[in-house]
This record gives structure tokens, C-alpha cells and sequence, in this order.
């Protein structure tokens, strides 16, 4: 073959490939992994939650949202979605909330990552109904799911699962989670979606301080960091940041709140990032973005997350810790390097 | 001059659209509204999300009976049945058409109800060309039910469904009685929500007297 063709077939594999992973940021080339990315599929959602979802897609494709889900949820689909926002790395949720936002298996989660073993871990989950009865069954599944290296935390969704953040009962959860050394992931504030408890007990970070406070092993990072996507409004936002500034165990996650839908005017997110720095907890925050939701809207919160990081006036080192350095640390994951353009 | 320009060139000074078989072509007859008196037309356009099938027949006057099925996605569904009339039919050609039907829509958003649409269909013919624009107000009704997990309705309430039809696009008479077009439908379902376009491939046939 021809230098001449060679150069030409190589210009032509570097237009048609992915961008290299990374971002700039203030001169400099950061590496990123979003913490916070669902896998699934449309059947194992609750008919109100199909509804609430399909009403809120635009014409078509509000009439046939399984294909929308479909084409999204995958492994594969998740890969193409980190490829276009050059994100290095994620963590796919498992989810056991059947009567609000549907079910994700930790079964499903160790197929959905075997699309790139390098660059998809899980958080594994448990289901927390009939509690009395099968609760140790959950555990020791759930526990069974952490020996998986590929599980690095649990996930957990107060509001959706319906219990609260105060019941001691459910504690044996941190134990889980301190005997293998995961953190845990808990969606914090008010969530939008049908048959989700919205009283403080199950969405304000406030409750979960007694559970902090009794796990010091534990580290618990707080989803949302309390928003409440109901009224959309900052709601417990302080809290969750006041948590991390008394427990050195407390991690805060931005997802989903700087999005265009609960977002339009771009300040939730450097408001809530500027609060953290204020509060000296800028070395706390982990993120993530709450995708993959529709097509390029894991690459558009990043997008939105740069520039909130710029708006809140977070130095380089900041930034690399927010956008990957803690989530590698926080949940033994490679160290990710950004690459060259 | 490309080859395109010169087929674009003799296509359209082919047809001498003043005669009488002409007048009634289906082409024109369906993309721009009413039917020639005696002419039966039918039209189906497939595309993504819409696929019409139309049958109409002309009357004395510029009257003419539509029945008309849409499907989007094959998933919505309205049937319809109406009237058109045509108020301007010169060189350029006006027409209005009321239809009455259904709108039905499974899960995971049902709905299920009556509808009526008023639409303006227009354009001019260009050599073989038939370059239109569709505009329609359209406006369904149904009931919601909320039920108890045994089923049992608690209570029921009336929604309305107001959408926007619209359409660009144009046709070509590949004979006197065939003819096909290509358009973008521009809907805009249930305001405010928002609704993305789609496109169309037509074809359209004709039969019956031709003035």
C-alpha cells in the first residue's frame, strides 16, 4: 500500500471514529467518568412510570417509547453515548423499585457492562419490599452480586424503594456494603416519577444522618444532592452540602439537576457548585449525569457541567477530581487519563 | 447546464395543465383539494411517522367526499370522513376541507375519541410540478379513567387534544391518470407538546370522467 493511500485511509479512520476521551478544561486535558448511567429495558417499568415517560417525548416518539428505551438502554447504546461526550468510564445502576420508577437487576447490569469490560462497572442493588420476610434473602444477594468485581457500590433510592432514611431496619444495607468496602449511591431529594414517597423522611439527606453518623466505614454518596425535581428548586441541597462539610464519609453527586429540562436557565448547577466550594467541600463532588434519558444528553450535561464548573470558578485540580480522580478513588476504579486530540 | 436541469427543464414544460384531463389530474386533485366533477381519485403516502391512504370523488361545484385513514407509526390512528371544496381554481388552487372521525391511540398514552380537523390544501402547477402546502386545525376529545388496582374506576375526566397538521411538498404527473409526490409533514400533536417533522413518499391514481 501507498503512503499517499495509507495517510488517506487514516485521515479517513480519525474522521469517522470517536473523539479522543477527555475534556479541556482552563488549558488543560481532564479525563472523565460519569458515575451515574442507566441500562434497562421498557418491560420492567410500571405502566404509570411508561405513561409519565412517554408523555413527556415528543410526537412520534411519545407512541411507540419501548423502541426510543430500547435503542438507549443497552450496553452498546451506552458505549455510543460515552464515545460522543469522549467520557472514559461509567457506572451503570441496577434498580429494585417496582411500584415506581421499574426494575434493572444486578444481573442485568453485569450483561449490560460485558459491552467494554474497561470502561463499565455496575452498582448492584436489592430489592426492599415485604422487608420482615425476605430481607436477609436480599442481603445475601446482594451481597452474592458484590463479589463480582465488576459491582463497585450500591445503589439505593429511598423514595423510589419506599423506606425511609431513618429506619434502623434497614442498616444491615451499610453492613453490606462496609464488609466489602463499597460506597453507597442514595437518590436524595423529591422525584418526579408516579408512586415515588415525597415526605422528607424518604428524600432529605437530614434523615440519613443518623445512618452516617452510625457508619463511619461507610462512604455515602448523596445523589442530587437533595434537589427537589418536583418544584424544581435547590430543596435540601444545603443539607446534603452540610452533611459533607461534618462527615469526612459524605460525597455529593450534581446528576440530572443542571439537565435542560429541570434546567433551562443554567444556574441550578454552578449555584449548587459554588455552594459546595463556599463550604470547602469542592474536593467532594463525584459526577455523574443521570443518562442516557435520549440521545446526546450524556454529552450535553457534560457540556453543561464544564461550564458550571467555570461559572463556580473551580481550579483545574478541582475540576479533575469532580469529573474523575473521585469516582476512581471512591470506587477502586482504574486512574483514567485523558487522551491527546 | 447539469443533466438534472435539463430533465427538471423538459419535465416541466411537458404539460399543458389548461386541459381538461389535466384539470382533473389525481395528482393535482389530491395535493391541492377537490376533484375534477366525476373523477374519482385515490392517494396513499407511506413515510416516517405518517402513512395516508385517501379516496375522493368530485361533484358539481368544487364539492368533493373524502374518506381517509392516517396512521402514525401504525400506532395513532384516525379515520375520517368529509368534504372539500374548492374556492380558488385558477393557475393557483385554494381549497378547504372539513373531516369528521377518530383519533385512536393505544398505550402507553391512550386515546380514544372524536375528532374534527378544518385544513386548507394549496399550490400551482408547474409543467408536471404540483408544489403545495397543507395547513389544519384539528381537535379530538377523550375520557380518562383513573382506576384501583382491581380496575374499578374512581373517577373520569375529559381531555382535549388540540394538533396542528401541516405539509410541504410536491407532486409530479408521471401520466394522465398516476402521478406521485414527495413531501415533510409538519405536524404539531397535542400543543404544546413538542413534535418532530417527518417525510412522505405519495402516489396517486385516478379514474372517471376526466373534466
Amino acid at each position: 500500500m501507498s503512503p499517499h493511500r495509507r495517510l488517506a485511509i487514516a485521515i479517513l479512520l480519525s474522521a469517522c471514529g470517536p473523539p479522543p476521551k477527555g475534556v479541556d478544561y482552563r488549558g488543560s486535558r481532564l479525563a472523565v467518568v460519569d458515575m451515574h448511567l442507566h441500562t434497562g429495558d421498557w418491560d420492567h417499568v410500571p405502566p404509570g412510570t411508561q405513561s409519565f415517560l412517554a408523555e413527556r417525548s415528543p410526537f412520534p416518539l411519545n407512541l411507540r417509547p419501548e423502541r426510543v428505551a430500547d435503542d438507549v438502554l443497552t450496553g452498546e447504546a451506552v458505549l455510543e453515548e460515552l464515545d460522543e461526550a469522549a467520557i472514559s468510564a461509567a457506572l451503570l445502576f441496577a434498580v429494585y423499585a417496582p411500584r415506581s420508577v421499574g426494575v434493572t437487576t444486578n444481573k442485568h447490569v453485569l450483561q449490560a457492562r460485558t459491552a467494554d469490560r474497561k470502561r463499565l462497572w455496575g452498582l448492584a442493588s436489592l430489592p426492599v419490599d415485604d422487608w420482615d420476610a425476605s430481607g436477609a434473602d436480599a442481603l445475601s444477594q446482594l451481597s452474592e452480586a458484590l463479589e463480582e468485581d465488576a459491582m463497585v457500590g450500591i445503589k439505593l433510592a429511598h423514595a423510589h424503594m419506599h423506606f425511609r432514611m431513618d429506619d434502623p431496619a434497614y442498616w444491615s444495607i451499610y453492613e453490606v456494603a462496609a464488609a466489602h468496602n463499597v460506597p453507597v449511591y442514595l437518590h436524595t431529594g423529591p422525584s418526579p416519577f408516579p408512586n415515588t414517597r415525597r415526605e422528607p423522611e424518604y428524600t432529605d439527606p437530614a434523615w440519613m444522618e443518623a445512618a452516617i453518623d452510625a457508619h463511619p466505614g461507610v462512604d455515602f454518596l448523596l445523589g442530587h444532592m437533595g434537589y427537589d425535581f418536583v418544584n424544581h428548586e435547590l430543596g435540601a441541597a444545603d443539607t446534603a452540602i452540610d452533611l459533607a462539610v461534618r462527615y469526612d464519609n459524605v460525597w455529593l453527586e450534581p446528576s440530572a439537576l443542571g439537565s435542560e429540562g429541570s434546567d433551562p436557565e443554567g444556574t441550578n448547577l454552578p449555584t449548587l457548585l459554588q455552594k459546595a466550594r463556599a463550604a470547602g467541600v469542592a474536593d467532594r463532588i463525584v459526577y455523574g449525569s443521570d443518562g442516557p434519558q435520549s440521545p446526546g444528553f450524556v454529552t450535553d450535561y457534560l457540556s453543561r457541567t464544564l461550564l458550571a464548573l467555570e461559572t463556580a470558578d473551580y481550579s483545574v485540580d478541582e475540576a479533575r477530581l469532580a469529573l474523575a480522580d473521585n469516582a476512581s478513588a471512591l470506587f477502586r476504579l482504574p486512574t483514567f487519563v485523558p487522551e491527546k486530540p | 447546464m447539469t443533466p438534472v436541469v435539463l430533465l427538471m427543464t423538459s419535465l416541466a414544460g411537458a404539460t399543458d395543465w389548461s386541459t381538461p384531463v389535466k384539470q382533473g389530474h389525481p395528482t393535482r386533485a389530491l395535493l391541492l383539494g377537490g376533484s375534477g366533477e366525476g373523477h374519482w381519485n385515490a392517494g396513499l403516502s407511506v413515510g416516517s411517522p405518517w402513512v395516508t391512504a385517501t379516496t375522493q370523488v368530485g361533484l358539481r361545484g368544487g364539492w368533493t367526499p373524502i374518506v381517509e385513514v392516517q396512521s402514525a407509526s401504525f400506532a395513532r390512528w384516525q379515520p375520517a370522513v368529509g368534504v372539500g371544496k374548492r374556492w380558488i381554481d385558477r393557475s393557483w388552487r385554494l381549497t378547504g376541507e372539513s373531516v369528521l372521525g377518530w383519533t385512536l391511540q393505544g398505550e402507553p398514552v391512550p386515546f380514544r375519541g372524536p375528532a374534527a380537523e378544518l385544513r386548507m390544501k394549496g399550490g400551482r402547477a408547474v409543467g408536471r410540478f404540483v408544489p403545495y402546502a397543507h395547513v389544519g386545525l384539528r381537535s379530538s376529545r377523550t375520557i380518562d379513567h383513573t382506576e384501583d388496582t382491581s380496575g374499578e374506576v374512581l373517577r373520569s375526566s375529559i381531555r382535549w387534544e388540540t394538533s396542528f397538521s401541516g405539509a410541504v411538498g410536491t407532486g409530479l404527473a408521471l401520466g394522465d391518470r398516476i402521478g406521485v409526490d414527495v413531501g415533510a409533514d409538519l405536524p404539531w400533536i397535542d400543543v404544546p407538546n413538542p413534535s418532530l417533522p417527518g417525510l412522505h413518499v405519495g402516489v396517486h391514481g385516478g379514474w372517471g370522467r376526466t373534466q
